[in-house]
């Protein structure tokens, strides 16, 4: 096709984890390497335009459509270059009875833009996403590759008071090859907020991962730890 | 199912050797709203549905397509015979009876109030955001989505939110728009560039009510076989250029045809109107082009429109001679050379000529035998390029066939075309029978026909295209074309396809074999069947045509033209 891709072209790192990657597939199903490797490809190039789609598609080898279709199916890829911060605020069914059309609503005065936007000085680009398997701790958002739930309007304040104050970081080395879910993006800020979890403590307004951090219900006793359903059972 | 016997079996009894299993059934039987119906085992049930005389209303099934099972319009009661409990299981939930494969002992049924009612919620679904444009939708007549409605919803829409908007008038390469808002999303078109093209140039992009059918980034959709995807559309998502906004379809008179644009002789359906044709359909034929035609076997209609004909019948040396006149003038001519001189006569025949009138002409000049120079001409020469899909490198219908019911060359001192045209040259030729245009192609330019005719006492000419030969030619008569009248063409692999008239034809042309049977009755010959049906049935005994079948495409025209009959736009019925 008349999409140029020569620009593009694979870290050793992503190329090794690529090839690790096929073995893991029977050869007529290598379909299946789109979803990991547009992955990288997004950390790799930012975005996952049309170049990077043909370039995809040449990876793996398949039509250049099947990857168009998976890379604008989940709002996990960003087909256009994003912010330093993307916000991507969850509003399908979950969320949204939680009101996750207020918080939407809410990040669209406070920044100036509308869903689907970039602010000006490049910080911040909101999406509206789809259901992010978090729908327990609704609303939420995800902040480039972390989880912020439970959200209140005061939450979401501080949160991108905190996010402007956070300096950009490099990726850290320990988080290279590159793997679906393997380490924080390019993007992603270190800051003091980060490293209290996977999550922001706002004290009074939610936003926790941690069991101590959680907030309490009913008669005020603290819920239990959320056990794994021992699935041998 | 043999594994789960295999290894129940080995378990209880480790040490008795594993009896072989019993062929497994081929055909499986179950009852369809209480009809029985047998089918060949991996049938959906839909498809059996269809046997059983039931049209359960599908939108994303084509029988040409692999199955998806996303519009979940098909659903139905199905219940699964429990060998253990010895009864059927009533259904948890309705199924999706484009999936589900019909077993034995299956109880089907399709049009109980629960399955009614929830198809209509599958139907508001579906219409949620459909913008119900039917007054100037093209489909609108022969949309599944219109027809399902009625039978199934009725109701009006609860959602008083403003619907979603989508791209409208999307072009999809030069000859189909894409119109978003009326896309129900079946995919049926992105499954048909994936499978049957396998070009893979449409796709479904984004997501939840945005999702929209595209073409691949920095492609175009530009196949040989992209109108198809209109006709499959169940809904006006999307239209052909050349269709839009020309007909309601309901003007339209649907005739059987055939065609001719290459050697697979796609069976078609031309659809007309006032003497005009409109478009040209596929028309299901297993075997030849199953549910599809290629873009050319569309646009021959233009093709055909655009042809200069002959105006009238001509004899050389006498003023408005009646076709009457000019056709004893061949029948004499004929038969003075069935006397003597056979080797003196020389017959080209067409490869868009029909068998009938290839048997019928073969006959009349003696077919076979010794010195008797016959030979099948390339009439038309341009054409898309071969390809796997359908597309043959002969861009005429019936070489196979007209040669095969006649036009060949004698067995002995028989010559072919290059053969003739050398006797010409050497003025060993005295009379000469042209059927159809295109001779300059096979002999070498139109100077070469020139030179060579002028060497021949009588070039008779039966055509429906004027060409080099026709200003030269003794005698011309003007025959009908494909579209006017009745015949057989067979395929590149030996099927016979039927083409019916359709179109009135222009005053003074002469359906081909009518007028062989005048040109024998003539010339005092005789004649091998008084008239179509008669050649047609001895044609099927001929044992020179070594065909498959005799058969026509399996569609068939209901008496009125209503209801199911342009399902899915392939015409099942
Ligand atoms: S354009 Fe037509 S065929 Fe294609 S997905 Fe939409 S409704 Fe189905
Ligand atoms: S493939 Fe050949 S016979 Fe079929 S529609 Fe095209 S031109 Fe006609
Ligand atoms: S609905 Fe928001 S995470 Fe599931
Ligand atoms: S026809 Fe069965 S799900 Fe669409």
């Amino acid at each position: 096709m008349s999409v140029d891709t020569s620009h593009l072209e694979f870290s050793a790192a992503a190329r090794e984890r690529v090839e690790w990657l096929r073995t893991r597939y029977p050869k007529d199903h290598q379909r299946a390497l789109i979803l990991p490797v547009l992955s990288m490809a997004q950390r790799e190039f930012g975005r996952v335009g049309p170049d990077v789609v043909h370039f995809v598609a040449e990876q793996i080898p398949v039509p250049p459509m099947w990857v168009e279709e998976v890379a604008t199916f989940y709002t996990m890829y960003n087909t256009q270059p994003v912010g330093r911060w993307h916000l991507q605020v969850c509003h399908n069914i979950s969320c949204s009875l939680m009101g996750a059309e207020i918080v939407i609503d809410h990040l669209e005065q406070k920044l100036g833009i509308r869903k689907g936007e970039t602010t000006p000085d490049g910080e911040f680009t909101l999406i509206g996403a789809e259901c992010l398997g978090s729908c327990g701790t609704a609303p939420m958002m995800q902040v480039n590759d972390h989880y912020y739930e439970n959200l209140s309007l005061k939450a979401v304040d501080e949160l991108l008071e905190q996010l402007r104050a956070t300096p950009d970081q490099e990726p850290r080395a320990e988080d290279l090859p590159h793997g679906p879910g393997s380490g924080p993006s390019r993007r992603i800020a270190d800051g003091a907020a980060l490293q209290a979890g996977r999550g922001v403590v706002v004290p009074g307004h939610g936003v926790h991962r941690r069991d101590e951090d959680r907030p309490t219900v009913g008669d005020g006793e603290a819920q239990p730890p959320f056990q794994p359903r021992d699935m041998a059972q | 199912m043999s594994d789960n016997a295999t290894s129940e079996s080995a378990s209880e009894k480790p040490e008795v050797a594993v009896e072989p299993t019993a062929p497994v059934p081929e055909t499986v039987t179950l009852s369809i709203d209480g009809i029985e119906v047998t089918v060949p085992k991996g049938t959906k049930v839909i498809e059996a549905a269809k046997q059983a005389g039931k049209v359960i209303p599908h939108f994303c099934y084509h029988p040409g397509l692999p199955v998806d099972g996303n519009c979940r319009m098909c659903i139905a009661d199905v219940r699964t015979w429990n060998p253990r409990a010895e009864k059927h299981m009533p259904a948890r939930r309705p199924a999706v009876t484009c999936w589900v494969d019909a077993e034995d002992n299956m109880q089907v049924f399709t049009d109980t109030p629960e399955v009614l009612k929830s198809r209509a919620t599958v139907m508001e679904f579906l219409l949620l955001n459909h913008p119900v444009d039917c007054p100037i939708c093209d489909k609108a007549g022969e949309c599944m989505l219109q027809d399902y409605y009625m039978l199934h919803d009725r109701q009006r829409s609860e959602v008083r939110d403003e619907k979603v908007h989508k791209p409208r008038l999307v072009p999809f390469g030069d000859r189909i728009l894409y119109n978003g808002e009326r896309c129900i999303l079946c995919s049926r078109c992105t499954r048909f560039t994936e499978h049957v093209t396998g070009t893979h140039e449409l796709g479904i992009v984004n997501r939840g009510d945005r999702a929209i059918v595209e073409v691949v980034e920095g492609g175009d959709f530009a196949n040989a076989y992209t109108d198809n995807v209109a006709d499959i559309c169940p809904v006006g998502a999307l239209t052909k250029t050349d269709f839009r906004f020309k007909k309601r379809v309901w003007f339209l008179k649907h005739t059987e045809s055939v065609c001719g644009g290459c050697s697979r002789t796609c069976n078609t359906v031309v659809d007309h109107d006032r003497e005009e044709i409109i478009r040209i359909m596929p028309r299901e034929r297993p075997g030849v082009n199953d549910f599809w035609i290629c873009n050319e076997g569309r646009d021959l209609y233009k093709e055909l429109a655009a042809t200069e004909r002959p105006a009238a019948a001509s004899l050389a040396g006498k003023d408005q001679a009646s076709a009457e006149d000019v056709i004893a003038w061949i029948g004499e001519g004929l038969a003075a050379h069935k006397k003597e001189g056979r080797e003196r006569l020389a017959v080209i025949g067409s490869s868009w000529m029909s068998n009938e009138e290839a048997w019928l002409l073969g006959h009349l000049v003696g077919k076979g035998v010794k010195g008797q120079h016959l030979a099948v001409k390339t009439d038309r020469v341009d054409g898309y390029p071969a390809d796997d899909v359908l597309h043959t490198d002969d861009h005429n219908p019936n070489r196979l066939g007209a040669s095969a019911s006649g036009i060949a060359p004698g067995k002995k001192d028989g010559k072919d075309l290059a053969g003739i045209l050398a006797a010409a040259q050497a003025g060993e030729i005295d009379t000469l029978i042209v059927w159809g245009p295109g001779l300059a192609h096979d002999w070498g330019g139109d100077d070469a026909v020139a030179e060579a005719l002028a060497k021949v006492a009588r070039v008779i000419q039966l055509t429906d295209a004027v060409d080099a030969v026709t200003p030269l030619a003794h005698a011309v008569i003007p025959l009908r074309n494909w579209a006017e009248r009745d015949g057989t063409w067979t395929n590149v692999d030996g099927f016979h396809s039927r083409f019916k008239k359709a179109l009135r034809p222009p005053k003074g042309a002469w359906d081909g074999f009518e007028l062989l049977l005048a040109i024998a009755d003539a010339g005092g010959l005789k004649s091998p069947a008084k008239n179509l049906r008669e050649a047609r049935k001895k044609l099927k005994q001929d044992p020179e045509l070594q065909a498959r079948e005799f058969l026509d495409g399996r569609f068939e025209f209901p008496g009125n033209q209503t209801g199911f009959r342009h399902l899915g736009g392939v015409l099942e019925t």
